[in-house]
């Protein structure tokens, strides 16, 4: 074990992945600055060219982008009210209010300081939880590997939109993309509807960057003429230095913390969610409730440390499960495929040095992200500025060389644009995106267990209840299903 | 945001939709499944037909919901149709468009150059048809300073640049 925390320590600090996390903190600052643009879109636009680097390089780079687009969606939501990212809405009323104060400084740096305590806490619980999570999971199973990953598609439907049957249907949809080419037991085409390109399968990449950046980018597009470029304040005045914030806000920002790691350890939950939990539960044991939402930087530290805070922990079922934590960590997932990598407790045995590498990475990606924040606010803040529409058509190229770089073809290209039409037909119909991904990344995981259970029982269901973990994850996903469910029956019942 | 009776209608567009889709997948998977002739029940088919069957259900449920709302909003004192319940995830993102008025014309616009440039790079070649379908996409969203083209057209070269001499992509 601590050989391989000590090579993996040695791997940290090779000069081209300390590279990779200051150019990923970099471009995850820049995207987390501009409204509109997400960690999201930042990861899947970047993802394709990873392909050729070193797994540990790729994943500081997408990591790095990750935890600090978290971090930059407070940056515009201080300077210009509007929320780099849906995980910094909690900061825009008292980081503008502070900025309409003229301590705009304050609140940056405190958002900055907040985020880099949030992560840091986050980053050691995925240390020393993760490795735990992984020893339970590698006594499962193929009943016990379809069981989870039925649980993780029903706790994603369930939570990713206003209707629990809609993620379903997103999530079969992604299953059933994910049967097209060649069938993994027999090894025959199926689905392929004589396309040549499609027996290998549809590729990850073009579906990831078609669901999340193209959609994204056209969805922007409508909107592009209301844009605010009125940045009333100057961002950078003295503020707080690291360790007076740590002084002075400690109990909210542990707090803030652990809330933002409990929910961020949840599949399918995020930021957007633990950051209002945090912000309502710092007013409610604050001295000084009278200030929130009329420029607390307090209020600030609570919500920023709570979103970074469930950065490190969406990686805890990521990476021991394989089910996504939120929609960054699922386009992650889509990176350790692209690697030929599968996530999943048997990473940790087969991988260690690798998994290892990547959790202590997320600390020092934390701490580059304090250096790179604090000495290049200013210029983030100016970034805020660009209006998304000359943004629109930068975008768009970097989606299609991404797409067409996977196999050199054309037709990833369009079946990138098959998938953004997809996306955006499925969001004008309120249906959610993110189960889809789920459903084409766990997909072949929940074929391959099924058919390999039944067939060991033969066709025998017995394989699933007889197994205690496999009822446990059954039960969970129906209960997960129905909550809604019968929560909309009641209200409609009796109001 | 649409209002109570347009979001009925979509509602029951999409059930339908599933529901249609789910029993003629059951039925078109056979058909571009090759066969070996030796499979069992659980051999290719099986999957995407569990999914036909899921997203039939799906869609049965999805219209059974519509009905008893609508049933209940014939009912004295009943509701709209509108969903009561709020979305948990994700819908912070809406908020703030909803708010707007939105152009979806020119969303579509820059959705469809986007869509004929991948099939029309092949033949054009990267370079021109970049040049051209994205100078007519900036210029859709109301870019009209000069130098913004100047500047994309020298992020295509760059982009051009790199990937054929460092990454050794060759674009079409």
């Amino acid at each position: 074990m601590l050989q391989t925390i000590l090579n993996s320590l040695a791997a940290i600090f090779e000069p081209l992945n300390i590279l990779a996390m200051c150019l990923g903190v970099a471009i995850g600052l820049v995207f987390g600055s501009l409204p509109g643009l997400s960690a999201t879109m930042a990861v899947a636009i970047t993802l394709p060219f990873t392909y050729t680097l070193e797994t540990s390089t790729a994943m500081f780079l997408l990591l790095g982008i990750y935890a600090s687009g978290i971090y930059a969606g407070s940056i515009s939501a201080i300077l210009i009210s509007t929320p780099g990212t849906p995980a910094s809405a909690a900061t825009i009323q008292d980081g503008y209010a502070l900025a309409r104060q003229g301590r705009a400084g304050e609140a940056l740096r405190v958002s900055l300081y907040a985020s880099v305590v949030g992560g840091v806490f986050s980053a050691l619980v995925l240390l020393f939880a993760a490795p735990q999570v992984a020893r339970v999971a590698l006594n499962f199973g193929p009943a016990e590997f379809f069981a989870l990953a039925i649980f993780g598609l029903a706790i994603i439907s369930s939570v990713s939109g206003d209707s629990v049957v809609k993620g379903v249907v997103m999530a079969l949809l992604g299953m059933l993309v994910a049967t097209i080419g060649t069938d993994p037991m027999i090894g025959i085409p199926r689905l392929t509807f004589g396309i040549v390109d499609l027996q290998s399968g549809v590729n990850l990449i073009p579906a990831l960057v078609g669901l999340f950046a193209i959609a994204e980018v056209v969805r922007r597009a409508q909107y592009s003429h209301t844009e605010r470029t009125d940045i009333v304040v100057d961002s950078e005045r003295e503020g707080p230095s690291f360790y007076r914030t740590l002084l002075t806000y400690p109990r909210t920002l542990l707090k803030s913390s652990a809330i933002g790691t409990a929910i961020g350890s949840i599949p399918g939950t995020g930021a957007s969610i633990s950051t209002f939990l945090a912000y309502n539960e710092a007013k409610r044991s604050s001295r000084n409730k009278e200030e929130y939402g009329n420029g607390s930087p307090e209020a600030v530290a609570a919500a920023e440390s709570s979103n970074n805070g469930t950065t490190g922990a969406t990686l805890i079922p990521t990476l021991t499960l394989g089910i996504p934590g939120d929609t960054v960590t699922a386009v992650l997932l889509g990176a350790l495929a692209l690697q030929g990598i599968s996530a999943g407790p048997r990473l940790f045995i087969e991988q260690a040095e690798l998994i290892y590498t990547i959790m202590i990475g997320m600390i020092i990606i934390q701490l580059i992200m304090l250096l790179e924040g604090r000495l290049a606010a200013p210029i983030f803040a100016k970034v805020a500025s660009i209006p998304t529409r000359v943004l629109v058509p930068f975008l768009l190229i970097l989606c299609f060389v991404g797409s067409y770089a996977v196999n050199n073809t054309v037709f990833d290209a369009q079946l990138m644009m098959f998938f953004g039409l997809v996306a955006l037909l499925a969001t004008f119909f309120d249906f959610p995106v993110v189960p889809m991904l789920l459903g084409i990344i766990l997909g072949p995981i929940a074929e391959e267990s099924v058919r390999q259970a039944l067939i060991s029982s033969q066709g025998s269901l017995s394989v699933f209840y007889n197994s205690p973990i496999a009822v446990t994850f059954i039960s969970l996903s129906i209960v997960s299903f129905l909550t809604p469910i019968i929560k909309d029956y009641w209200v409609r019942r009796w109001t | 945001m649409m209002d109570g009776l347009n979001n009925q209608a979509k509602e029951i567009i999409s059930g339908v939709f599933v529901l249609c889709f789910g029993i003629l997948l059951w039925f078109v998977v056979p058909i571009f499944v090759s066969s070996t002739g030796s499979e069992t029940d659980l051999g290719p088919t099986f999957f995407p037909r569990f999914v036909a069957v899921g997203l039939t259900l799906c869609g049965i449920l999805l219209l059974v919901k519509e009905l008893g709302i609508w049933i209940s909003s014939r009912s004295p004192g009943g509701e709209d149709g509108a969903s009561s319940e709020e979305p948990i995830y994700g819908a912070e993102e809406d908020t703030e468009e909803e708010e707007t008025e939105s152009k979806p014309l020119v969303a579509m616009s820059v959705f469809i150059i986007m869509a004929i440039y991948t099939f029309v790079v092949p033949f054009a070649g990267f370079l021109l048809s970049t040049i051209v379908s994205m100078s007519i996409i900036m210029w859709i969203l109301d870019v009209r300073k000069w130098y913004l083209y100047i500047l994309l057209i020298l992020f295509i070269l760059g982009v051009q640049y790199v990937f054929q001499n460092l990454l050794f992509v060759f674009l079409p």
